[in-house]
């Protein structure tokens, strides 16, 4: 993926800014063309002539196998051509990811900050309808000041007593912290490590609790209420989406950032590079049934889970 | 995106968009994923605009010719028969809008 090998700063432009832009200007005109023209679109895409240098890729191969000489030399005459394929009427599919970038493209500012009350529902009912969860800004009486702003790039957190980061399966290069995280350790040996805390330190996010209104005020119930809250993080920019849990506190304020992930989140969410961070969505995911699995979100869990995903 | 092989590719001049990534030091592989991206998004634009301006009868007849052989000269010469318009005319005007949007994003793309 570009956005990945792109992040840097080498050179003039902004790179992955503009593959963003230019992306989604290629997926509305995708669309576009589908929804104007389903049987047309449909065809194209049968013969793979849809998605990004579909049309010249096919071009270029019929000219290097001779095969476009050929029926230049055999053309029929135009008004004779036969045996026309039939075309079913269906509109072409889009995935998850691009459906949910078009989605919020139409929706978000183009800088970070406060979502008006209406985005915010709009937001929650494209989660639900793309993914079956129940993900909102606000859950009873606890929100967090920010739920679409920066997040930027963690270290592991020690899982218990004696833990390494070479203990950790992946990205051991991003390091672990030197003290605990906001909620101490997840279990209180290695022995008592389950998998569900293994995923839980693997898919966790920062959030800056210390900075609620309300934080000193309700302190002992907001301590219990935000560990390991389960939370969904969205990048609009490539529509990749991860479900995590709330581990640590922060990043200060004075960061310029909102949240931390962990180097997993950052990773999936192709923000592992660069800067290493970038725009996000944070919202509490309701699920008192435990039905979300923590990880990359890319099924419906109303529907069929992980096959769902590629009919939408 | 300089070789011309599709029939309307002469329409669709592109060589500004390419000349203003080519003069940012963007590696080639970065280079021709955006120059993809560009290229198909025109593609389908013009594609959309033919449809649009094509009678439904013809557009099965239309894509067949197309998906055969993209560069074929007289897909053109199919397409003014069919339509009451200046197709080229759209086509270029409709590409030229696009290109000065994409030549906008990689102004504001600019690192200050």
């Amino acid at each position: 993926m570009i956005i990945k090998s792109m992040a840097n700063t080498k050179g003039f432009i902004d790179s992955p800014l503009l593959y963003s832009k230019l992306k989604l200007k290629h997926l509305l005109s995708e669309r576009a063309l589908s929804e104007k023209h389903p049987e047309a679109a449909k065809f194209l895409k049968e013969k793979g002539l849809l998605g990004p240098g579909k049309i010249r890729e096919h071009a270029k191969r019929l000219l290097t196998s001779g095969a476009l000489a050929g029926s230049l030399l055999l053309a029929a005459p135009l008004m004779n051509v036969s045996q026309v394929h039939d075309i079913t009427i269906s509109k072409p599919q889009l995935s998850l990811q691009q459906n949910l970038i078009i989605k919020l493209s139409l929706l978000l500012p183009k800088q970070v900050g406060q979502l008006s009350p209406e985005t915010e529902t709009q937001i929650s009912h494209i989660l639900f309808d793309l993914f079956g969860i129940n993900a909102v800004p606000q859950l009873g009486s606890t929100r967090l000041n920010d739920v679409y702003g920066l997040i930027g790039a963690e270290q592991h957190l020690p899982r218990f007593p004696g833990d390494t980061v070479s203990q950790h399966d992946e990205y051991q290069k991003s390091g672990i912290t030197p003290g605990l995280g906001g909620w101490g350790y997840f279990a209180s040996s290695k022995n008592q490590m389950t998998e569900e805390l293994v995923q839980g330190e693997k898919y966790y996010v920062a959030v800056q609790t210390l900075y609620l209104p309300d934080w000193q005020k309700r302190l002992k119930f907001l301590v219990q209420w935000y560990k390991h809250r389960k939370v969904v993080v969205v990048n609009p920019l490539n529509g990749k989406s991860i479900i995590a849990v709330v581990a640590d506190a922060g990043p200060a304020k004075w960061t310029g950032k909102h949240f931390g992930g962990s180097p997993e989140v950052m990773a999936y969410l192709e923000l592992n590079v660069g800067r290493q961070k970038g725009p996000v969505i944070l919202y509490f995911v309701d699920d008192p049934d435990n039905k979300v699995s923590l990880g990359p979100l890319e099924y419906n869990l109303e529907g069929n889970p992980k096959t769902l995903a590629k009919k939408l | 995106m300089k070789q011309k092989q599709i029939f309307y590719d002469y329409l669709i001049h592109t060589e500004e968009i390419t000349l203003t990534l080519e003069g940012d030091c963007l590696d080639e592989v970065e280079k021709e994923e955006l120059i993809g991206l560009i290229d198909q998004t025109l593609q389908q634009q013009t594609l959309e605009v033919i449809l649009d301006n094509l009678p439904k009868e013809f557009h099965q007849e239309f894509l067949k010719m197309f998906s055969e052989n993209p560069y074929n000269p007289h897909l053109l010469t199919f397409i003014k028969e069919k339509v009451t318009i200046d197709i080229e005319k759209v086509i270029t005007e409709k590409a030229s809008k696009t290109k000065k949007e994409i030549l906008s994003d990689i102004k504001k793309s600019k690192k200050k």
